[in-house]
């Protein structure tokens, strides 16, 4: 926000009215000192001082704002976009992975367990992007490429690559 | 707008109970895995030993990392998850549920 407040705009001044006790009150974070000292102290007026310090906490906030919201730069994207290719087909080779086990004829406790672990070696490549993208949201944006990137360590399908089963 | 936001340093110190309960349920689930782990350990021993075959070292080695690899993932996912909130917790150790499934099937390919 560049346009500084016009010392014209009187509508949103109190122009000429030197009380102190009738100055707008200054957001917390200003000057501390009293309205009086301050103006004695650097010649200009309450009001001017009022009005800088509600200008600079409206940037400060606006560029916090900018911050939080802002757009992800293209390399950003196109590197989401990689990781994310890479984490489809890995879940493709999990997937592929898992059509390759023959069913037993014969049910048992390791038959299921073996089924289960498929399936969650399926689910565990969609979950990881996910969750990564989703917990380091709040964070710098490199925590969630490092954490992509374990990922994409982590979860390769070394049953589908290495043809087996 | 007098609320200054101070960005916590949440270690184990903030785990607080709900957090090590948490923490408790999944080392309950992550048992399964042990479990099936160290099924599988007794069970190779057993059939090499069936065949009066040696247990070698590579295999030694291949059976116990499957069978140690939900502790590892589980301490892991405590450490990971250790500044987070529950929810976020719970969310890593889920993830984290999948991943043992993962390493385990890429030792099974191993072997």
């Amino acid at each position: 926000m560049s346009d500084r407040r016009d010392e014209d705009d009187e509508a949103l001044g109190w122009g000429g009215d030197d009380d102190p006790t009738l100055a707008p009150v200054k957001p917390a974070g200003a000057a501390a000192a009293s309205p009086t000292a301050a103006r004695r102290r650097s010649g200009r007026t309450v009001e001017e001082e009022a009005d800088e310090a509600e200008d600079l906490l409206a940037e400060k906030d606006l560029a916090a704002a900018e911050k939080e919201t802002a757009q992800l730069s293209s390399a950003a994207l196109i590197a989401y976009g990689v990781l994310g290719g890479v984490y489809l087909l890995y879940t493709i080779g999990w997937v592929i992975s898992f059509t390759r086990v023959e069913i037993a004829d014969i049910v048992t406790f390791g038959t299921v367990t073996d089924l289960v672990a498929r399936t969650l070696a399926i689910a565990a490549s969609p979950l990881w992007f996910i969750s990564a993208l989703l917990l380091t949201q709040k964070k710098d944006i490199r925590w969630t490429f490092i954490w992509l990137v374990i990922g994409v360590l982590v979860l390769v399908p070394w049953p589908f690559l290495l043809g087996g089963k | 707008m007098t609320t200054v936001e101070t960005p916590e340093k949440r270690g184990f110190t903030s785990f607080g109970r709900s957090g090590w309960a948490v923490a408790l349920v999944f080392a309950f689930i992550y048992a399964y895995h042990l479990w099936g782990g160290i099924a599988n350990l007794v069970g190779v021993v057993t059939t090499f030993s069936e065949f009066g075959a040696p247990v070698t070292g590579g295999v030694w080695a291949l059976i116990i990392a499957y069978a140690v690899v939900p502790v590892i993932v589980y301490i892991a996912a405590l450490v990971v998850g250790r500044r987070l909130r529950n929810v976020g917790r719970i969310v890593v150790f889920l993830v984290g549920f999948a991943v043992v499934a993962v390493i385990s099937l890429d030792i099974l390919a191993l072997a």
